[in-house]
């Protein structure tokens, strides 16, 4: 399993002026090379605080670097390699199913049981449904998110029978298999993190059928023949900073997400041009479908 | 009635880049937090700091839900940044590493005022000035 150097920095307890003395390694820290810092949590003492760097050599580096600055304080420094834990998959295990326009996205321990929905005679026949099953890991997109279920009413309001569809930020890949399951032909999503690939894969693995390619790759850098539909469920700031990607990489329709509401206007700025076919927002967060037409 | 507390954890992330690999697995899985929540929406709100560390601190309380407030970046961290620094001055009065313009300060300042134990404009670009005197950065009109 991967683990990730770190560096663990313990404070001694009732020092002095530990206040002032934690403001001072904190700047030694931030001065390293870091990629992140746990401080702990601070209803719960003693202070213990995990400084995560890129490699071992950097660590080893900055532990040196500390010891020098910490010696004769109290602080003891101690070199980790930390788990995974895989806390990404056990903070999900509670989820049940979601519904989300037509599809339902379950989790394979909460896949609803078709035989038990039976409707009584006379009563309303119930809208068909699509299930999607996504084991939640490390992928964005179990359908607990509204962006999430924005983005399957997005798709589920075009006819995407024989569309090639891009998905960026594919994380879980539900968008992707959505497609797919609306007809979409040769589908294919995209991520720049290796850990939602693996999440990707084992959600095709769930949903036999699927059309879908995955592949790691940032859309800035894509070089691809455009799409009919590229659906892309990022930040505002990632909308803005993949502007000339995006719009390159679709020739028809675009659906925006991951965006906040505040966000809105900047976003449908940097897309001048596209024409706003049809936009929705829950809880803070936006989705918009552009269509070409009137560049 | 309000909600009870459990945990206040701080946390300093990449902007715009939190993946539930530690440290926020590590540190907010134990606290039952859906860690893909946070995530994602930890992204929406820094994702315009790209290529800065932003400090979190999270708030957990017993049912398991969560808030967050993001801080802006350390002043040591926006100067070096803006003066393309890896780091400051060992020897700050003797060695200077770098220079920043009045204007960049300023701009500083106002990043930083809501978390500045300031009243004016005019005293967190004095705090700023005073950091950067002590990374052995030069201020220059």
């Amino acid at each position: 399993m991967r683990t990730y150097p770190a560096l663990d920095l313990r404070f001694p307890e009732a020092h002095r002026e530990q206040d002032q003395l934690a403001e001072t390694i904190e700047g030694a820290i931030l001065d390293c090379p870091i990629t992140a810092l746990d401080q702990g949590d601070a209803l719960a003492p003693p202070r213990l605080w995990r400084a995560y760097f890129p490699d071992s050599g950097t660590r080893d580096d900055a532990a040196a670097t500390l010891a020098r600055l910490c010696a004769g304080t109290g602080v003891t420094i101690d070199a980790v390699e930390v788990a995974d834990e895989d806390w990404a998959a056990r903070s999900q295990a509670g989820l049940g199913a979601v519904r989300a326009g037509r599809f339902v996205i379950a989790p394979p321990w909460a896949v609803p049981d078709r035989s038990a929905g039976t409707p009584r005679a006379g009563s309303v026949a119930q809208p068909a449904t699509t299930l999607i099953v996504i084991q939640p890991s490390m992928g964005f997109g179990t359908g607990h998110h509204a962006t999430t279920r924005l983005c399957c009413a997005a798709l589920d309001a075009i006819d995407l029978r024989g569309a090639r569809v891009l998905d960026v930020g594919t994380g879980s890949g539900v968008l992707a298999i959505a497609a797919s399951r609306l007809g979409a032909v040769a589908v294919l999503g995209i991520d720049v993190d290796e850990d939602s690939m693996l999440a990707a894969r084992a959600s095709l693995a769930l949903n036999p059928g699927a059309d879908v390619t995955l592949a790691v790759m940032d859309v800035r850098q894509a070089t691809l023949s455009p799409f009919d539909l590229v659906v892309a469920n990022l930040t505002g700031a990632l909308l803005i900073a993949a502007t000339d990607a995006l719009q390159r990489l679709s020739r028809h329709r675009l659906i925006l997400s991951g965006f906040l509401s505040e966000e809105r206007e900047d976003v449908i700025r940097a897309y001048a041009g596209w024409a706003i076919e049809r936009e929705a927002q829950e809880d803070g967060w936006g989705v918009v479908t552009l269509a070409a037409g009137i560049r | 009635m309000a909600k009870k507390i459990q945990a206040m954890v701080k946390l300093q992330i990449p902007a715009g880049k939190a993946t539930p690999a530690p440290p926020v697995g590590t540190a907010l899985g134990p606290h039952g937090v859906n860690i893909m929540d946070f995530c994602k929406n930890f992204n929406a709100r820094t994702a315009k700091d790209d290529g800065l560390i932003i400090p979190a601190v999270v708030t957990i309380y017993a049912d398991r839900s969560f808030t967050f407030i993001t801080k802006t970046p350390p002043v040591s961290v926006l100067l070096k940044k803006v003066a393309s620094l890896a780091k400051g001055s060992a020897e700050p009065n003797r060695t200077k590493v770098g220079t920043v313009t009045a204007k960049q300060v300023e701009e500083i300042a106002k990043t930083k005022m809501p978390d500045l134990n300031c009243d004016s404009m005019q005293a967190a670009v004095s705090t700023v000035r005073g950091t950067a005197r002590s990374m052995g950065i030069d201020v220059v009109d």
